[in-house]
């Protein structure tokens, strides 16, 4: 890679057919005619026998080509020289040698009339007495130190050499190394030919000892070895051949294959034989020892010497190298020394041959022939090559792109960057729809095979043909997956509340398609547990996937219930029990309209008991599926007065009052909502002087109660399983031992036992049952306090929140801890936290004690008691902020 | 000068084998006359200059054409006379990667452009065979399209033909008035080209095709009037007189040679011959006609579309003077003062 490039001076193609070809040797530059001004002009001779002459003007055109004449024969070296005898009639003193594969041709040019044409001076067959000759190059110069003229030596494809003198041939001599034909040069000062042969060596054959050799031929030799062994006796007559072989005067092996040979002067003093290899060009003296080599690197093509007009020794001028590399390089040494290297103009070709001259532009002008076909004249360009330049503003630049990759690239920097992860794009939507009434009752037998657990707990319902059914609601679950592709196992789970069943809480989805794909439609039935008072109507759903890079993901919804799957309407009745007003500053909504859904549900026949003479929008009595221990339905009636927007709720149980109290309030709220706006000032009142707390009261103590039934129930078992396993143990003994002792009716003491065992396993199973239901009441009439203190006391949301966490209405029992100690303990925090008097320190934090179960109920009505006062004397459950 | 009674035509110059153009106008894309497709190559990148876009490259039998499959308005033109090589090599692809191209090595007016093209249809060979079996067969073909001087054209005093050409007419007794005596020679009127040559020496000939003759007239002279042909400006402006002689035969060759120029001036054949060795369907039926919108915008800014081609960096398309360095012995490139050969390469070269 050069820095430097030659630059084109002139420049033609040379190629006419596409099987034109040129060599090395096919090119020379000479004055052959005087043109006006007078310049050398470029000889060129194709393979396929084309013939140019050109000379080089700056600017390009036809009139460069002087002579173009077709040989018929192919050109295999050009060389000028005074080869035209003198006392000719000829008026040109250097003639053009043309060396043909079969025959030497020497013209003259002649110029006329603006136009050259050639004349054949004399012409030489090659080969001696007709034998095979094939001409491979040539080589011309003062043989014999003559310096008025110039003979040539042809040189055969099989190393033999053929010299002629003008128009006289000479001799033919075998050269002795050889075996193919390497280049071959005339030497001046030593009268002698360098030539190089097939071992490698670098051969000189000094002119005079050639000519006085004789010739070894080969076809001489084979006649006399047949006549020797025809007559063996006879002495072989070998005296001739023996006396004047022909032999080198000195050889020098380069142990590399020599391109081509030159004679000049590197130094100014002496000749040198500088010889170029494939790799390494060497310098050798007239004996040939080396002088000196120099490994170039690259592969060589071709090279010349000229003369450098600096040299101190004017009257020998030093000579420099231009050689020619495979690389399309032109390397430039002075000497060992590489003082230039210029890449031709044309970058993907190389020079054949390269010559210096001299051209009416300038000295020094670098002639080449690159391989091509391509003839150039051309100096050394001084600036260095421009590297990169493109310049790309002509390119029309669509902008919308470019910002839209920019914008692009800036969203995933940043997304890369930010510590928040954001959301994925995929996600699972769903959507619930739920029918507007229930779906016709299944059969009992229906849920045979795996599900009669809910059969046994279900609500029944008369079926259209009067037999016993269960009653059920089918809800729709609409699946959408957003992203594309499809997600495989999908796992659907419902988070149920205690009223509701059904077959399975988990549905598992094989594939869910993405996109625009229609959702997945999946069917799930209810059916409500009639052993349970509805607290929460909605139902959890949570939809779970894993993304393609194996993240869980979830989507969730909720599914509300609808209130005719909780309840059903009855014909009015009063059971004033328990009851409380709801007061509203709105004027008052007709609950035929407020709870039209259940109307819509109702048979004729029941809608008439229902209204019967329009009471029903008054008095509305909801019937829950559950009964009581006594068989008495749970009822919650609803009543409206007729004068102001207020409303009453009674039941004859405090826990049924809960769901239908939350049903109003929500419905009322929802239908203000709607028809005023979201700001319609709706006003919820509780209008009673106190809280129910002493019903309050006794569902807890109810619950406690049997919370301590149990584990009465469960010590009496325990003990009883220890009495039975100790009259086990006597009896295998009295069994194993071979001299038994009488039973003394420990067996009928075992059957007693065992018996006893299985009724307090009943009790328990009871108490467990009966802690069950009344944990459910506790759960409803927890909630139906809070519903108070909200409304009495105006609580917001978060206050509401914050009180329902400590006074929890979800009644679990467990062994570990039960509801009162845990609504114990979130009493005393509230009461140390931020319902703490004045000069209390109110950050003090709630004792880090285990829960016990207490001994009564009188400390935690008494703490329930303080904060619902404290709350009352206007203190609030959020700290100041 | 003109005489009245004699005709005079005007031959127009032919671009499309001779110039780089960029970005050219539609129109200019369209075949002129006489120009044919010879291929058209689709799904080729334009590796230099619109790396990542996707063109076709027709190639007919005076140019090579590479226009976006996006927009028209990108494309290039790329006269086959102005190609100094081509190539195959590695280039890389924005599409593709790395992979073998056709790299073309031009040289316009004082500039060399480069330009790389590469198939983006895999193992496709028909982008590197089509280019570089047409560009030899324009390349052999120049005696078709350019005027000749001193040719080898002649044999035994008769004319070697070209493969498509016929000899309409053969003139003895023509004078070539290029010297004060004239010379004596004969007319060859082909369809092609009109050729003379010099009866003594053969080698004196010159021989014009009619698409670079831009007038042909009859001009009085120093030895009466003479036939006068003007050469397009652009292969030299030669002005080439004859004279014919029995002067009454001037009229009629005059006839003859305007009539045969108004013909192959316009509809030229260019001799770029072809045959497609496997049999593919018809060119008509491969044919995409390409639809030109007829607005032309006319830029008022320097078009340097061509700036990504050049292969040189850009020389402000002239040569320096050259002048000779007595160090090195060599012609070169006119050097600053206070510069030498020498301290420029030490520089370099270190």
């Amino acid at each position: 890679m050069s820095l430097f490039k030659a630059k084109d001076y002139w420049s033609t193609s040379l190629s006419s057919t596409s099987l034109t070809e040129y060599d090395t040797s096919s090119i020379t530059i000479a004055e052959l005619t005087i043109l006006d001004p007078p310049q050398p002009q470029i000889i060129t001779g194709s393979l396929e026998g084309l013939l140019r002459i050109h000379v080089p003007n700056s600017e390009a055109s036809a009139k460069d080509l002087l002579l173009e004449e077709d040989l018929g024969e192919p050109i295999l070296s050009l060389k000028t020289g005074k080869f035209i005898p003198t006392g000719s009639n000829s008026a040109a003193s250097i003639g053009l040698a043309i060396l043909h594969p079969k025959k030497l041709v020497v013209y003259e040019v002649i110029s006329e009339s603006n136009t050259l044409s050639l004349r054949k001076c004399y012409e030489h067959g090659l080969g001696v007495r007709g034998k095979h000759f094939t001409a491979a190059n040539m080589c011309k110069g003062g043989f014999g130190r003559d310096e008025l003229r110039e003979g040539i030596c042809v040189q055969s494809l099989d190393s033999r050499v053929q010299i002629f003198d003008l128009d006289v041939e000479s001799f033919s001599r075998r050269l002795v190394g050889g075996l193919l034909p390497g280049p071959i040069v005339y030497h001046e000062k030593l009268d002698a030919f360098i030539t190089f042969n097939s071992l490698l060596d670098v051969e000189c054959y000094s002119f005079s000892a050639l000519a006085s050799a004789k010739d070894t031929n080969e076809e001489d030799e084979e006649e006399d070895k047949l006549a020797n062994l025809k007559s063996p006796n006879h002495p072989s007559n070998t005296s001739v051949s023996s006396s004047k072989k022909v032999q080198a005067s000195w050889s020098t092996n380069l142990g590399e294959q020599i391109i081509d040979i030159q004679i000049g002067s590197l130094e100014g003093s002496s000749k040198d034989i500088v010889c170029l290899g494939t790799k390494c060009i060497f310098a050798l003296n007239d004996l040939g020892s080396i002088k000196w080599s120099k490994f170039l690197g690259y592969e060589t093509i071709s090279f010349t010497l000229f003369s450098n007009p600096k040299s101190n020794n004017t009257t020998s001028p030093a000579q420099n190298i231009i050689v020619s590399g495979a690389d399309g390089n032109l390397n430039i040494y002075r000497s060992q020394k590489l003082i230039w290297k210029a890449k031709l103009a044309d970058p993907n070709s190389f020079s054949i041959a390269t010559f210096v001259s001299d051209f009416e532009c300038s000295k020094g002008m670098i002639t080449t022939l690159s391989d091509d076909c391509r003839l150039s004249v051309s100096y050394l360009g001084t600036e260095s090559e421009k590297e990169g330049q493109v310049v790309k503003e002509g390119k029309e630049i669509n902008y919308d792109d470019v910002d839209e990759e920019h914008r692009k690239l800036l969203g995933i920097i940043r997304a890369s960057q930010s510590d928040t992860r954001i959301e994925p794009r995929e996600k699972i939507i769903m959507r619930t729809q739920v029918p507007k009434r229930l779906d016709e009752p299944d059969k009992v037998h229906v849920l045979d095979g795996g599900f009669e657990h809910l059969a046994e707990k279900a609500t029944r319902m008369p079926c259209s043909d009067g037999s016993e059914g269960i009653l059920k609601i089918t809800t729709k679950l609409f699946l959408t997956y957003t992203g594309t592709g499809t997600l495989k196992d999908v796992t659907v789970t419902l988070n149920l509340p205690d009223a509701v069943m059904t077959k399975d809480t988990c549905i598992k989805i094989d594939k869910l398609k993405g996109g625009s794909a229609t959702p997945m439609i999946i069917d799930i039935t209810f059916y409500a547990n009639a052993s349970v008072l509805p607290t929460v109507d909605t139902v959890g759903v949570t939809a779970m996937f894993f993304t393609a890079s194996g993240e869980p993901r979830t989507g969730t919804t909720e599914l509300k219930l609808p209130l005719f799957f909780f309840c059903r309407l009855q014909p009015a009745t009063k059971e004033p029990t328990f009851k409380f007003k709801l007061d509203t500053n709105k004027q008052p909504i007709m609950l035929a309209g407020l709870f039209d859904d259940m109307m819509d549900v109702l048979m004729d026949e029941e809608r008439a008991g229902v209204d019967a003479s329009g009471t029903a929008n008054y008095v509305l009595t909801f019937r829950y599926w559950v009964a009581d221990p006594n068989g008495v339905p749970f009822n919650a009636t609803v009543l409206l007065s007729k004068t102001s927007g207020r409303y009453r709720v009674q039941s004859h149980s405090m826990p049924s009052l809960w769901f239908i109290s939350q049903c109003l309030c929500s419905r009322l709220t929802a239908y203000f909502e709607n028809s005023e706006g979201a700001n319609s000032g709706l006003e919820l009142n509780y209008n009673e002087p106190h809280l129910p707390l002493q019903d309050f009261y006794n569902a807890i103590d109810q619950h406690f109660w049997w919370r301590l039934k149990l584990a009465e129930n469960l010590s009496a078992q325990n003990d009883c399983a220890q009495q039975f396993r100790t009259i086990q143990k006597r009896l295998l003994l009295r069994f194993k031992d071979r001299n038994a002792v009488p039973l003394q009716q420990l067996d009928v003491l075992l059957a007693e036992t065992y018996h006893k065992l299985l009724e307090l396993s009943k009790e328990v199973e009871n108490a467990q049952w009966s802690l069950k239901s009344s944990a459910n009441e506790l759960s409803c009439t927890t909630l139906l306090i809070l519903l108070f203190i909200k409304l009495r006391y105006d609580m917001s949301e978060e206050e509401c929140e914050v009180l329902s966490s400590n006074l929890t209405p979800n009644v679990s029992d467990c062994e570990a801890c039960g509801w009162e100690e845990m609504v114990d303990s979130g009493m005393m925090s509230l009461l140390r936290t931020v319902l703490a008097k004045k000069n209390q320190d109110q950050t003090a934090s709630a004792q880090g004690t285990t829960l016990q179960m207490p001994q009564d109920t009188a400390k935690l009505k008494k703490h329930i008691s303080i904060v619902v006062d404290r709350i009352h004397k206007g203190a609030r459950l959020l700290a100041d902020e | 000068m003109v005489d009245n009674h004699t005709t005079m035509t005007m031959g127009q110059y032919i671009w499309q084998d001779r110039e780089i153009r960029f970005d050219a106008a539609p129109r200019h894309l369209e075949n002129r006359q006489g120009e044919f497709i010879i291929d058209s190559i689709n799904s080729v990148e334009d590796t230099k200059g619109n790396n990542g876009e996707r063109g076709s490259l027709v190639v007919t039998n005076l140019r090579i054409l590479w226009i976006a499959h996006k927009n028209n308005r990108t494309n290039l033109s790329i006269g086959l006379k102005t190609v100094v090589n081509i190539n195959i090599r590695k280039a890389k692809s924005k599409l593709r990667g790395p992979t073998q191209a056709l790299y073309i090595m031009t040289q316009d007016v004082g500039n060399r452009f480069e330009f790389i093209f590469t198939s983006l249809v895999k193992n496709s060979p028909r982008l590197f065979t089509t280019v570089q079996s047409v560009e030899r067969a324009y390349k052999t073909s120049s005696l078709y399209r350019d005027l000749k001087l001193r040719g080898s054209i002649i044999r035994d005093h008769q004319l070697i033909l070209l493969p498509l050409e016929q000899v309409y007419n053969k003139i003895p007794d023509a004078w070539n008035l290029s010297s004060d005596q004239g010379n004596l020679g004969q007319f060859f009127i082909t369809n092609v080209r009109l050729v003379w040559h010099a009866n003594l020496a053969q080698n004196f000939n010159v021989s014009v095709p009619y698409m670079q003759m831009k007038h042909v007239r009859i001009r009085g002279s120093k030895f009466g009037k003479a036939l006068v042909i003007e050469t397009q400006p652009k292969c030299g402006g030669y002005i080439l007189g004859f004279r014919l002689h029995p002067p009454e035969r001037l009229e009629t060759i005059l006839k003859e040679i305007i009539s045969l120029h108004k013909i192959f001036s316009v509809n030229p054949i260019f001799g770029v011959d072809f045959h497609e060795e496997e049999s593919t369907p018809s060119l008509d039926q491969l044919k995409v006609v390409r639809v030109d919108d007829d607005v032309e915008i006319v830029d008022g800014d320097t078009n340097d579309a061509f700036a990504a081609y050049y292969a040189d960096g850009f020389n402000g398309g002239e040569n320096k003077e050259i002048s000779f360095d007595d160090d090195i012995g060599l012609a070169c490139e006119k050097l600053l003062d206070g510069w030498s050969m020498s301290s420029l390469w030490n520089v370099a070269g270190d």
